[in-house]
């Protein structure tokens, strides 16, 4: 033999359980080699150390438990296991415990990934709002340049900075919208969620069944009327972002049902009935007309604030507009 | 060399006991299918000490062992009317009970659980009444290494050494019952005999 004997074939002559040609081998091989023997010899002392084991007797309740479980097999034989017995069972197969866990597993990402869209949903409607306004915001951009326009014509005096255009365009047509919007961001309930739909359709509605052709005949009106000069040029690049707009609007928004309103970085107070901007004489500030038919409005103490609807505020020097949410939404200030 | 094998751990000759068992396990089983209720009692007493040996060699762990034995019989219960006799009612078993042993193995991580059994450590403590103080020092200081030493293989080289050298079987009974080849068999003898002849190295 070549080389010493693969331990193997060591453990196997060990056992006798060698052919007549390794045996002699092995034996040949052990007669010259002391480290192989060496090796036999821990074999033999492992093998007999294992057969020393003694034998334990199982522990008498251990019949008992048993004869119990064995009762309980023969009981589901003819009834069938019971569900927890099912579970532990089909848990128990090396098979399907993987299986359930790859199905737990991908039942938590499909959750996820459903509660995730319908997040995302969430944030598209939110984002065709903005996109809605933005849009919107656009016509009152170059509405309320018009605006400033017509207010200088019919006060007669100039309109205020470029920068103060900017700030008439937040007050454009889609201003309640915008603000309801906002408080639908700021909200974070499923309920508020709801809430806003409901705030939101009436607003539409009475924007649509009005503003159609007013928005057309806008639209032309400021296209044939509003050059692009610098100053719009200016206030579009100052222009803020929709989620500041938002953010605007609801301060906006929360103004408006108090009796101490903000519009355009300007304060109002009811006084007597009548808004008074703070800091300055009692006379009148603002004028409510109603848009719908260019009249003048009621006086907003005697008809509830909601049901004035779209409104333009005609200010000292410039005119804005302001859309109200519906009576249900909006306490009387 | 291997005079030890050839007779059985109760010192009855295995020719014997073979026949005897055959005849003792065909009836068994033929009253077993006939639905006399007696009949796997009988079954669970003749297999229930070697099976829970084999359990608790293999687990390491009295509770453990106690679990296996009786995964083990309600298997071998629930099975048994479709037991053909292609091998022996007790490799049959022992295969069973081999299978269990590495479930529970496999929840556990692989390794026996290292703790005395304090019933064992009794019958021992019992049994080396009947030897010599050397040979008790001797014995026990060996089964007690070598014990230890199984508790470090791996759960396949741990059964083929245990079916091999405690429990006394041939390469192929071990074959059949671990449902593997006689030279795979040979292999993880050899090497779990190695690998606790390693170990023993280390430590004595």
């Amino acid at each position: 033999m070549s080389g010493h004997p693969a331990i193997e074939l060591l453990s196997s002559y060990l056992d006798e359980e060698v052919t007549v040609k390794q045996l002699r081998l092995v034996e040949n091989h052990l007669e010259e080699c002391a480290r192989c023997k060496r090796t036999l010899e821990g074999l033999r002392v492992v093998a007999v150390g294992v057969r020393r084991l003694e034998s334990v007797e199982p522990p008498p309740t251990l019949g008992i438990a048993m004869e119990r479980r064995l009762r309980l097999a023969a009981l589901e034989d003819v009834r069938g296991p019971d569900l927890e017995g099912k579970m532990k069972r089909w848990l128990g197969q090396p098979v399907l415990a993987p299986a359930f866990a790859v199905v737990l597993a991908l039942g938590a990402i499909l959750y996820l990934f459903s509660y995730g869209l319908a997040q995302r949903e969430e944030g598209r409607t939110r984002l065709i709002v903005a996109s809605a306004q933005s849009k919107e915001g656009e016509v009152g951009r170059q509405t309320g340049a018009m605006l400033k326009d017509q207010s200088a014509d019919e006060v007669g005096r100039d309109g205020e900075a470029g920068g103060r255009v900017v700030a008439d365009a937040p007050f454009s047509e889609p201003a309640a919208e915008r603000a309801v919007a906002a408080d639908a961001l700021a909200s974070t309930t499923a309920s508020e969620e709801t809430d806003l739909a409901a705030k939101l359709e009436p607003v539409r509605a009475d924007r649509d069944g009005l503003e159609p052709a007013r928005s057309e005949s806008r639209a032309s009106e400021v296209a044939g009327l509003v050059a692009p000069g610098r100053e719009v040029e200016a206030a579009a690049a100052q222009m803020p972002s929709a989620p500041q707009v938002a953010e605007e609007r609801l301060e906006a928004f929360a103004d408006a049902v108090a009796p101490v309103r903000s519009i355009a970085d300007r304060v109002f107070v009811r006084q007597n009935g009548v808004w008074v901007e703070r800091g300055l004489d009692s006379e009148p500030a603002a004028e409510l007309v109603d848009l719908r038919d260019g009249s003048a409005a009621p006086d907003p103490d005697l008809v509830p604030f909601a049901e004035l609807g779209r409104v333009r505020l005609r200010l000292r020097e410039r005119v804005v507009e302001v859309v109200f949410p519906p009576a249900s939404e909006n306490p009387r200030p | 060399m291997g005079g030890d094998r050839r007779r059985h751990r109760d010192n009855r000759p295995m020719t014997l006991t073979a026949s005897a068992s055959l005849r003792d396990e065909t009836r068994l089983l033929e009253r077993h299918r006939q639905g006399d209720a007696e009949a796997f009692g009988e079954l669970y007493r003749q297999f229930e000490t070697m099976v829970y040996n084999l359990a608790l060699r293999m687990s390491g762990n009295p509770a453990d062992a106690e679990d296996i034995t009786q995964e083990t019989f309600v298997r071998a219960y629930r099975h048994l009317k479709k037991f053909k006799g292609k091998s022996s009612l007790k490799t049959w078993i022992y295969r069973i009970a081999i299978n269990c042993s590495n479930t529970r193995l496999r929840k556990r991580g692989q390794r026996a659980a290292r703790q005395v059994d304090d019933g064992e450590a009794r019958l021992e403590r019992e049994s080396d009444g009947k030897r010599s103080p050397e040979e008790r020092a001797v014995a026990t200081d060996l089964s007690e290494a070598v014990r230890a030493g199984l508790e470090e293989l791996p759960a396949h080289y741990r059964e083929a050494v245990l079916l091999r050298d405690f429990e006394d079987m041939s390469y192929a009974e071990i074959a059949q019952i671990l449902g593997v080849r006689i030279g795979t068999v040979r292999s993880r003898i050899a090497r779990g005999r190695e690998q606790v002849r390693q170990w023993l190295e280390t430590r004595i």
